[in-house]
């Protein structure tokens, strides 16, 4: 069992509904984006190409992140998941240093989207995260165990994204992976990503 | 860790309302507080899924810079900068206000009152919309005229589709061709249902062509983007028509024949030869070698081709002459226009055509019907221009060459034909034939369609549409007529704004002769936030938000995807009420008790809202919103689907039938190819116009498409100088969004969104470097706005680009006001009937501006 | 026959919008009636109603018993009704999209 996720680039429009739908399920913080958009460019005027990317973690196989750790708080699920235990982070911030896609995020402290006036949406979500620590996506896990698919795969309105078990050649994400040639980002560092990218 | 102990855990159906595509929600609230806002899975509109814009809601909800209670200004001096010094008052003295203001003018002269209002708020406005029409006023604004509004476009989807717009067909079209939409790329109608059905079409090998100036959302995802400078795409459009009609000969005959005007005999004069009997237009039948009124049951075949002799006058068929007409159009004379190589033209055209596949066919449910998998979409970018009316019909008549208008795989109207719920067989319409076989638009968001055109009258109205009939909505001389009447003639003032939600002074052209034009009237805005447009208000009332709110009206016919389901909706407040905002129904329904109007209104809301017996409103009795909407509910989908119904199960579907979707082989109507009133309706025009001593330009109303330059095109660019577009992006609907925190923080990481586009080596000319602060200076306005340079090879050397409409400057916008919040493209944008196109009263949107680099930040 | 008539909407700026009795012949079409309140009104009630040809404008509608009149050469009175009730709406497009 190893959860994966396919995002397809060529239904992918590149709206960020993943990323905002992801604030909303998680109730991040301001400046806590475990899911971005990016958009990339190539080409010279006026054989141009621009493709948005989408970025979160990649919950790789060999995640650098874990090793550097000193606590312990950043562990991988049997699943393939890897998570953060809060309660265990000390804020050192290796892991960030670590994580070659970037995708790790400090909450120094908690701060709110209208300063001084947290709305009732954050007053309730934020009870869930905590200052001082890192953050990052976990592939929806609570929803996952609610038997639901994570919250940008089941709202992109594009259904440029697919779940699944990597593990299992049967599934999915396996099948697309396979015939519409799949790949991921920063193969060459071994860290063996489980979000696998379908070309434009 | 401590059991959770929450008493409340709903999920409650109801609808976006973020932008006009009205998506189907389902909004998570736990014990009262909403913390998830999800895509109803049930809906055929948008199929459980949402835009960015959508799931943020909650943050507009939440809004601590939103109105809470009634407001009044102290300062009388108004002004786009000027703190209105807002003082809390009770919605008693608010509504005793506006009451006695409104008893007056009605007693008066009710033209004096002035309607404003957005697209996106599909349930109010056309409830307002109600009340100005009871009240007795023709006169309203939907500030889509400006930046927003498709106008041009709109009056073709009457004339063409029978619908306020169209798509195209996302199970079928095999080659789209884009002039500057976000079809399927998170803008235009239908926003997330399409996104999903566009997508699926890319899976499955449709070819994009995007036609733009700028490599935006749009073009992003295209098979080829073919750049193009702005304000002429009519003329690549022409070029294209010329090439299939007189290089290629593709077009379909059967279609042209059966569907269109094509075969209508043309005089000399350029009107139809009509018979001497039923004054019927005529045809040529080859067969029997003789003239037969269109209509006629013994006609053999239809002559496209030809020169006749009718009357011992000559006759030509409308096909022969618009071939004619296209012959000096050709690539070659585009290319210079365009700047779009000759040779891509003329192979886009051959793509085109030979993937219109003339002749084919399809099986659907069992019946055959032609396949044409071809479209050619275009909106605000390619006919937000002084052109919009020419150039549109340029654009149309690729689609009806080659008879992919509403077949599987061409492009569909929404939604042109509904045979009725199936239960009760309410909400039916289908478009019809008139007397010269011409199609009549079955439905139209306004009292009228734009065909048949009304009469040509004096200016009774304060926007020129009285006079100009083939406006289909909101017109871009309104504040230029408002400005100044009497130099048209219009034989009274403006005195009262009713403003239900729509930030105008930022969504038309610049905001300071905007501020001119309403500066000296009483203005009643309800509002969710103190936006610049309230910097004129007299009166701020606090607005209930979509989600706070109840309404029927999410029926807007151009939210039902084009295939698919029907698909109807309820709106219902997810929480309660907070502090003291009201729906603007409500209140609306609260001042026709005090204006002592309730017999008219609720005859007005029988009528226009098809509330019937026996659930029609009593005058004698009076009824809460709720009740209203619960009557309405009833009358269309019958005595168990009440309000109760509806707020318990969200919505009602039905599957759409073949003959809804791909209505037009199963119709006995025509279409014009040729647009032959135009040209008399013109000449009414010019008469009004020159009898009321008012300078108009009623040239563009001819009844075959040309290309016309803008102005900006005609701007002599010795100086250097760019053109300056505009164009939408998927995180912002129209200015009404940038206040919201989760949308900001997305744009902030794209730095188009927030940015100008510019061309790298246009840039490198002006040692202009990315993220440098630049000054666009507007040739003919004289503003400079200013934001950070976005360096990229996908837009045209010529042309800077803008997207949505941010550069807010209310200090009542905490989010949205900051620096490098985008920019309002208006600034730069002038107003004045120079840029509006007359037949259609488009406002242009693209202008020459200067490009420097900018000082340091101030 | 007695025929009580009312205007609604956009018309309000040239008639008298409070609801007015009228004595008809017993056998009268609707464009009877309509025609004698334009003579009553005046050119601008004609302008707002009727188009150059004489029908009725898209956005008027006449209904008879709260029955929308197909045309203008409907029968009001058959010569067996003693009254009728007319309401003649004038729609205005305030605003598009």
């Amino acid at each position: 069992m190893r959860y994966g996720m396919v995002i397809d680039l060529k239904r992918c429009i590149g709206c960020t509904g993943c990323s905002v739908v992801c604030k909303a399920e998680n109730a991040t913080p301001p400046g806590v984006l475990w899911l971005r958009v990016i958009k990339h460019e190539s080409g010279k005027y006026p054989q141009v190409r621009r493709i948005s990317i989408p970025l979160q973690c990649m919950h790789c196989a060999e995640p650098p992140c874990l090793e550097v750790c000193p606590t312990g708080a950043t562990f991988q699920h049997p699943n393939g998941i890897v998570d953060i235990d809060a309660d265990k982070c000390v804020g050192c911030r290796y892991c960030m240093m670590a994580c070659p896609y970037d995708q790790r995020f400090f909450n120094a402290e908690m701060r709110y989207y209208f300063q001084e006036h947290p709305t009732p949406f954050e007053q309730v979500g934020y009870q869930r995260h905590q200052e001082g620590v890192v953050s990052k996506c976990n592939f929806c896990l609570p929803r996952l165990e609610r038997g639901l698919e994570p919250a940008c795969v089941a709202n992109c309105m594009t259904k440029a994204r697919t779940f699944g078990d990597l593990d299992n050649p049967l599934s999915e994400v396996s099948k697309l992976v396979r015939d519409r040639g799949g790949y991921q980002l920063y193969p060459e560092l071994g860290t063996n990503p489980s979000i696998y990218y379908l070309p434009p | 860790m401590a059991a959770n102990l929450a008493q409340e855990d709903r999920w409650i159906p109801t609808t976006c309302g973020v932008c006009y595509s009205v998506c189907a929600l389902q909004v998570h609230r736990v014990n009262g507080t909403v913390v998830k806002i999800e895509g109803n899975p049930d809906s055929a509109t948008n199929r459980g899924r949402l835009c960015p814009r959508g799931v943020s809601g909650i943050m507009t909800l939440y809004d601590p810079n939103r109105v809470n209670v009634p407001l009044k200004r102290t300062n009388p001096e108004k002004g786009l900068n000027t703190d209105p010094g807002w003082v809390q008052i009770t919605w008693e003295e608010a509504l005793d206000t506006i009451a006695a203001r409104l008893s007056k003018i009605r007693r008066e002269d009710p033209r004096k009152l002035l309607l404003t209002g957005t697209v996106t708020t599909q349930d109010e406005v056309p409830f307002a919309k109600i009340f100005a029409m009871t009240f007795g006023t023709p006169n309203g604004w939907n500030s889509g005229a400006g930046n927003h509004c498709g106008t041009a476009e709109h009056l073709f989807g009457a004339l063409l589709h029978a619908s306020w717009s169209k798509l195209p067909d996302p199970d079928h079209c095999r080659y789209l061709l884009n002039f500057g939409t976000g079809t399927g790329s998170g803008s235009y109608y239908c926003v997330t249902g399409m996104a999903q059905r566009i997508a699926e079409a890319r899976v499955r090998g449709m070819k994009h062509v995007a036609i733009d100036p700028f490599l935006g959302p749009g073009a992003e995802k295209a098979d080829e983007w073919i750049p193009i400078r702005p304000g002429t795409d009519g003329a690549f459009a022409l070029a294209m028509l010329n090439v299939l009609l007189n290089e290629l000969s593709i077009y379909d005959g059967d279609y042209l024949k059966h569907h269109t005007n094509a075969p209508y005999l043309i005089g000399d004069d350029g009107l139809y030869i009509r018979d001497a009997k039923q004054q019927l237009p005529l045809i040529w039948d080859p067969v029997d070698a003789g003239e037969k009124p269109f209509s006629d049951p013994t006609i053999k075949d239809f002559a496209l081709e030809g020169e006749y002799r009718v009357n011992g006058l000559r006759a030509r068929p409308a096909f022969t002459i618009l071939r004619e007409h296209l012959k000096p159009f050709t690539p070659e004379w585009a290319e210079p226009i365009t700047t779009v190589p000759a040779a891509t033209i003329r192979r886009i055209a051959n793509e085109f055509g030979q993937e219109a596949r003339i002749g084919s066919t399809i099986v659907l449910e069992g019946k055959v019907l032609p396949y044409r998998p071809v479209a050619v979409m275009y909106f605000k970018g390619a006919q937000g221009h002084k052109n919009a009316l020419l150039s549109s019909m340029a654009l149309e008549l690729l689609t009806e060459v080659v008879g992919a208008s509403n077949v599987p795989g061409g492009l569909l109207g929404m939604n042109s034909c509904s045979l009725g719920y199936p239960e009760t067989g309410q909400l039916k319409w289908t478009p019809k034939a008139d007397r010269d076989g011409l199609m009549v638009t079955g439905r139209w968001p306004n009292p009228s369609p734009p065909y048949p055109p009304r009469e040509v009258k004096g200016a009774e109205t304060i926007d020129l549409r009285g006079m100009i009939p083939t406006c289909p909505g909101s017109s871009g001389a309104l504040p230029v007529v408002m400005a100044d009447p009497e130099r048209f003639k219009v034989p009274y003032k403006i005195e009262m704004n009713l403003h239900v939600g729509s930030n105008y002074v930022m969504t038309f052209a610049n905001p300071k002769a905007i501020e001119e034009a309403f500066r000296n009237v009483f203005q009643v805005s309800f509002a969710l936030f103190l936006d610049e447009s309230t910097y004129l208000s007299d009166i701020v009332l606090p607005a209930a938000s979509y989600l706070e709110r109840l309404s029927h009206t999410a029926d807007w016919i151009s939210s039902n995807s084009p295939v698919g389901e029907w698909c109807y909706h309820v709106r219902q407040p997810v929480v309660g009420q907070i502090a003291e905002r009201r729906s603007a129904c409500d209140v609306l329904l609260e001042l026709v008790e005090r204006l002592g109007m309730r017999e008219e209104f609720y005859n007005f809301v029988n009528l226009m809202l098809e509330v019937k017996a026996p659930y029609a409103l009593e005058t004698d009795s009076r009824y809460s919103w709720e009740e209203i909407v619960d009557r309405r509910y009833k009358s269309l989908f019958g005595a168990e689907r009440g309000l109760e119904w509806f707020k318990e199960h969200g919505l009602v579907k039905w599957p759409k039938k073949v003959e809804e979707v791909y209505w037009k082989p199963f119709s006995h109507t025509r279409v014009p190819l040729y647009f032959e009133w135009f040209k008399p309706l013109g000449e009414k025009v010019r008469a009004m116009s020159e009898k009321l001593g008012i300078e108009l330009d009623t040239s563009a109303f001819q009844p075959l498409p040309e290309w016309r330059p803008c102005l900006s095109y005609k701007e002599n660019s010795q100086d250097h100088s760019l053109y300056a577009i505009y164009y939408k992006i998927p995180m912002q609907t129209f200015s009404g969004t940038y206040n919201n925190p989760w949308l900001d923080e997305v744009s902030k990481i794209d730095r188009f969104a927030y940015g100008v586009a510019i061309n790298t080596e246009t840039a490198r000319q002006r040692g202009i470097r990315e993220g440098d602060w630049i000054e666009i200076k507007s040739s003919p306005t004289g503003n400079t706005i200013r934001g950070q340079a976005a360096l990229t090879e996908g837009i045209h050397p010529e042309v800077v680009a803008i997207a949505g409409c941010g550069g807010h400057w209310s200090k009542y916008l905490s989010v949205a006001n900051q620096d490098g919040k985008g920019l309002c493209f208006e600034w730069l944008m002038p107003v004045g009937l120079d840029n509006v196109d007359i037949p259609s009263l488009t406002q242009d949107q693209c202008v020459r501006v200067t490009v420097s680099k900018a000082g340091a930040q101030p | 026959m007695q025929v009580e008539v009312r205007f609604y909407g956009f018309v309000r700026d040239v008639v008298d919008t409070s609801p007015l009795a009228l004595q008809m012949p017993d056998c009268c079409t609707l464009r009877n009636l309509v025609d004698l309140l334009v003579q009553r009104y005046g050119e601008k009630l004609h302008e707002r109603l009727y188009t150059n040809a004489g029908e009725l404008e898209a956005n008027v509608r006449v209904f008879v018993e709260d029955a929308q009149a197909g045309s203008l050469e409907e029968l009001l009175g058959d010569g067996q009704k003693s009254s009728a009730e007319v309401k003649v709406f004038v729609l205005s497009a305030t605003a598009g999209g």
